[in-house]
């Protein structure tokens, strides 16, 4: 068991190097073409195996073609006759949501790393996912909402503010990673310098020692959620443009219903992940704590290392 | 449990994490996209510049339309495109216009573009404008690439799957190899730019 452990914990830390190698601003792209400051070009220097990057280029084409039926669809809403186009757009919002989160920014790496970390219940690993995402929208609601309506902001001034609440949204994950490594290496640390065994020690308790407390998981469900879905901005304010705000408001809400499944699957992997792990030492008191521990302290890195690197990145 | 199962385990557990964190990251995610195409201005054989020209999705043209709709209208009038082409023409020096050339693989370096224009077509927006060349160049003794693309790729720029480089003033020895770019990534090494060489003969 103790190379698996090595093995995870230097995945864990290729993959930290790896985001940490990779920051991207790409909303700066948005600004050059309406107003503002220029985008920053960044290298690109790990290259992914042949076959991740043929799917997700399949992914990219039906994204973009979602995205460009969703345009039609929109303006399709505008004829209030019959229901049909608003349900066509209800749907292909939420299909777009789904292959949408497959791309950054919904909070896969943090509610992946934080489950992974300290959560066994695969119905609260899920739930958090959810809300995160539903989250979202309610922010990109909020954003559209207060910017474009209220304020009169332009369009593309408001989908470049999806940068800014990215980098808050970086900087809580810093202080979420902080505070997790904080309990989960103290607890660690006590157990190590208390010399006995704790025999009494089920998976409830390590959860809890890895602290899976709800006020913990609202700041996850918070940390990602304050980051708007950038689909959802970009529909809404077409919506506006089209005089059709509820229309665009069903559509973000549809979205996230889709990101909701992508980022779902991801936390339901990650729990199982952590289920397995504590299954294969279960036959001994030691090692499974040496397993939670492991991935206590390897999750809570990532999502430290993952906000600091992002957050420095977005200032 | 057997060393069998543990094993398997073992495989699912590393292959699961895999999936759950490597590829988190790295999914291309562009939020604008742009059809393109390239004419190649020959005088006398030289070329003498290149006009770019852009055509935007439906979600950007009606963002961008309904910021600089000044009167309200919902029409992006001449005077209003205007105004739209001059700001990108700004902002746009910025990010080199997102038009990359060399000469005999030499970058060259674009921080000014002539007839910047925007204008509304069959309800999209399109840009124009034109890239100079430093001196005039002739086809047959130096090779001229062109890849357009965003290196954040925020914006994906497609040129037109049939006829991304065109010519104009007559420079018929001329033909496009269009390729994605052998050196050349973005986006974590996921997206290889659309690559155009002019290959020109002497007869």
């Amino acid at each position: 068991m103790q190379h698996v452990l090595a093995l995870a914990a230097f995945l864990v830390l290729t993959v930290a190097a790896f985001e940490a190698a990779t920051p991207v601003h790409a909303q700066d792209s948005m600004r050059v073409l309406g107003g503002g400051a220029g985008a920053e070009e960044r290298a690109a220097p790990v290259a992914p195996p042949g076959f991740v990057a043929s799917v997700l280029a399949d992914i990219r084409r039906i994204q973009r073609d979602l995205q460009t039926r969703l345009a039609g669809a929109v303006g399709a809403v505008k004829d209030r006759s019959s229901p049909w186009p608003l349900l066509v757009l209800i749907g292909l919002s939420f299909a777009y949501g789904i292959f949408h989160a497959a791309g950054p920014g919904h909070g896969k790496v943090v509610i992946s790393a934080y489950l992974l970390a300290g959560e066994e219940h695969l119905r609260r690993g899920v739930l958090l996912a959810v809300l995160a995402a539903l989250l979202q929208a309610v922010t990109a609601i909020a954003l559209v909402g207060i910017l474009a309506l209220a304020l009169g902001a332009t369009n593309l001034a408001t989908a470049d503010r999806v940068g800014t609440l990215e980098a808050a949204s970086y900087g809580v994950v810093a202080l979420l990673g902080g505070w997790m490594l904080w309990r989960i290496g103290r607890e660690a640390w006590l157990h190590r310098a208390g010399g006995h065994h704790h025999h009494d020690h089920g998976h409830g308790e390590l959860a809890r020692v890895a602290g899976a407390g709800w006020r913990q998981a609202a700041v996850v469900v918070l940390a990602v959620g304050i980051r708007p879905c950038s689909g959802a901005v970009i529909v809404l304010l077409f919506a506006l443009t089209q005089g059709l705000l509820a229309a665009g408001v069903l559509a973000a809400l549809a979205m996230s219903v889709g990101t909701a499944i992508t980022v779902s699957v991801l936390a339901a992997l990650s729990v199982a992940l952590r289920r397995g792990a504590l299954t294969l030492t279960s036959g001994s008191n030691r090692w499974q704590a040496v397993a939670a521990n492991t991935l206590g302290l390897a999750g809570a890195a990532v999502v430290t290392l993952f906000g600091v690197t992002f957050f420095v990145a977005a200032l | 449990m057997s060393i069998g199962a543990r094993a398997a385990a073992v495989v699912v557990f590393t292959a699961t994490f895999l999936i759950v964190l490597a590829p988190a990251r790295a999914p291309a995610h562009p939020h604008v996209w742009i059809d393109a195409f390239v004419e190649v201005v020959f005088d006398r054989g030289q070329i003498t510049a290149l006009r770019i020209n852009w055509t935007f999705d439906p979600f950007f043209t009606g963002m961008a339309a309904a910021d600089f709709d000044a009167d309200g209208n919902a029409e992006l009038d001449q005077a209003e495109a205007a105004e739209l082409a001059a700001n990108s023409a700004e902002n746009l020096k910025d990010v080199g216009f997102f038009t990359h050339v060399w000469l005999d693989g030499d970058p060259l370096d674009i921080a000014e573009t002539q007839d910047f224009k925007a204008w509304m077509e069959d309800g999209r927006l399109s840009f124009a404008f034109t890239v100079a060349m430093p001196r005039a160049v002739d086809p047959t003794e130096t090779t001229l690439a062109i890849s357009l693309y965003d290196p954040t790729y925020y914006i994906e720029i497609n040129p037109d799957p049939i006829d991304p480089l065109r010519f104009a003033g007559g420079a018929a020895a001329c033909f496009a190899n269009v390729q994605p770019d052998p050196q050349r990534t973005i986006y974590f090494g996921l997206v290889r730019p659309t690559l155009m060489q002019l290959l020109c003969s002497t007869s």
